[in-house]
């Protein structure tokens, strides 16, 4: 059963439609997934790259969200709430793939050919697709813990507060992680292939 | 200045987050400090490579497949027992084909003169299996 998107979810607060949700209309939460869809995609993507893993990660979270909205709590926004989410999704993945990566891989391996082999090679960059492509693979050679500050700063715009509160890190922390991100990203991406 | 601060000061910069006190003292700094200033200025272009991006999508009609799941048994714990023995079975399975090899092999040299093939491998006394009562 397809879910229409229909006017009155879209002219619906975010308080609106969660008390909806808990109230038990699953269309209302229709609404809150094809809303927060993008930052949702946005993180897991960032995290995982593009394919079945970030959309296995993205229904999981969008349960995740489902499952918690009950206790949720206004204090925070829903965009922030359902970032953490996303992110917090996303790292569990990561750290499962480090697991069987751990005991069926050499990790030279995972770390040094596998990871900058999916850098195409620099040449003019036309669509926001291959930009996507580019910062995907550029994202996916830093370690997760800069890669996730990466995410949400530079993919999201999160100000530092906001990072640190969404992975639960101090301001600190967050700068000097988003230094070392930077520096490798920087090595990876070229300004000139993206005029 | 440690590198978290000069971090600290360029990303509220990026934010346009200075005082313009702050202002005053970063743009100076940029002037006296030109690896400072190089830093800057590739921190602006890494920003705006991520601007450029455009938006983030999954496959059409997510959330359709979204809600069907919800409605669907929750997988997540029959799927990751799956995965935990798939992980830990090689770690059992070759070990224990190892041991058993290598028992067999022991037993089948120190079988007696006319055991049979299985009664040698699997270390029986030789003269037939008793199989039970009767036999």
């Amino acid at each position: 059963m397809r879910f229409e998107y229909s006017a009155t979810e879209e002219r619906a607060t975010d308080a609106e439609l969660i008390a909806a949700v808990v109230g038990g209309n699953k269309a209302a939460f229709a609404g809150i997934v094809r809303r927060y869809e993008e930052v949702v995609a946005r993180t897991v993507i960032g995290m995982l790259g593009a394919g079945d893993a970030a959309e296995e990660a993205g229904q999981v979270a969008m349960i995740k969200i489902y499952n918690g909205l009950g206790d949720f709590r206004a204090d925070a926004s829903l965009k922030t709430y359902v970032t953490r989410i996303a992110m917090n999704t996303a790292l569990d993945e990561l750290r499962r793939r480090k697991r069987f990566l751990a005991r069926f891989v050499s990790p030279s391996r995972e770390r040094e050919s596998d990871v900058f082999e999916q850098i195409p090679a620099h040449g003019d960059v036309a669509s926001a697709h291959e930009r996507q492509q580019l910062v995907a693979a550029a994202l996916a050679a830093l370690k997760p813990e800069f890669r996730s500050v990466a995410v949400l700063r530079l993919l999201h715009g999160y100000d530092s507060g906001e990072v640190a509160s969404i992975l639960g890190i101090s301001d600190g922390t967050v700068f000097s992680r988003l230094s070392r991100a930077r520096s490798q990203l920087k090595m990876l991406l070229r300004s000139e292939d993206f005029k | 200045m440690n590198d978290g601060r000069n971090q600290e000061l360029i990303e509220r910069h990026l934010d346009g987050a200075l005082t313009a006190e702050e202002k005053q003292a970063f743009e100076a700094k940029r002037q006296r400090d030109p690896a400072f200033d190089q830093r800057v200025r590739s921190d602006e272009a890494l920003a705006k490579i991520f601007e450029a991006t455009g938006d983030f999508r999954f496959e059409s009609d997510f959330a359709t497949r979204v809600i069907s799941r919800l409605d669907a048994p929750d997988r997540s714990t029959l799927d990751e027992l799956m995965a935990m023995l798939w992980q830990y079975f090689p770690r059992v399975a070759a070990p224990a084909s190892l041991l058993t090899a290598a028992i067999m092999t022991s037993n089948y040299r120190s079988a007696a003169d006319g055991a049979s093939i299985i009664e040698a491998l699997l270390g029986l006394p030789g003269g037939g299996l008793v199989l039970g009562v009767g036999m």
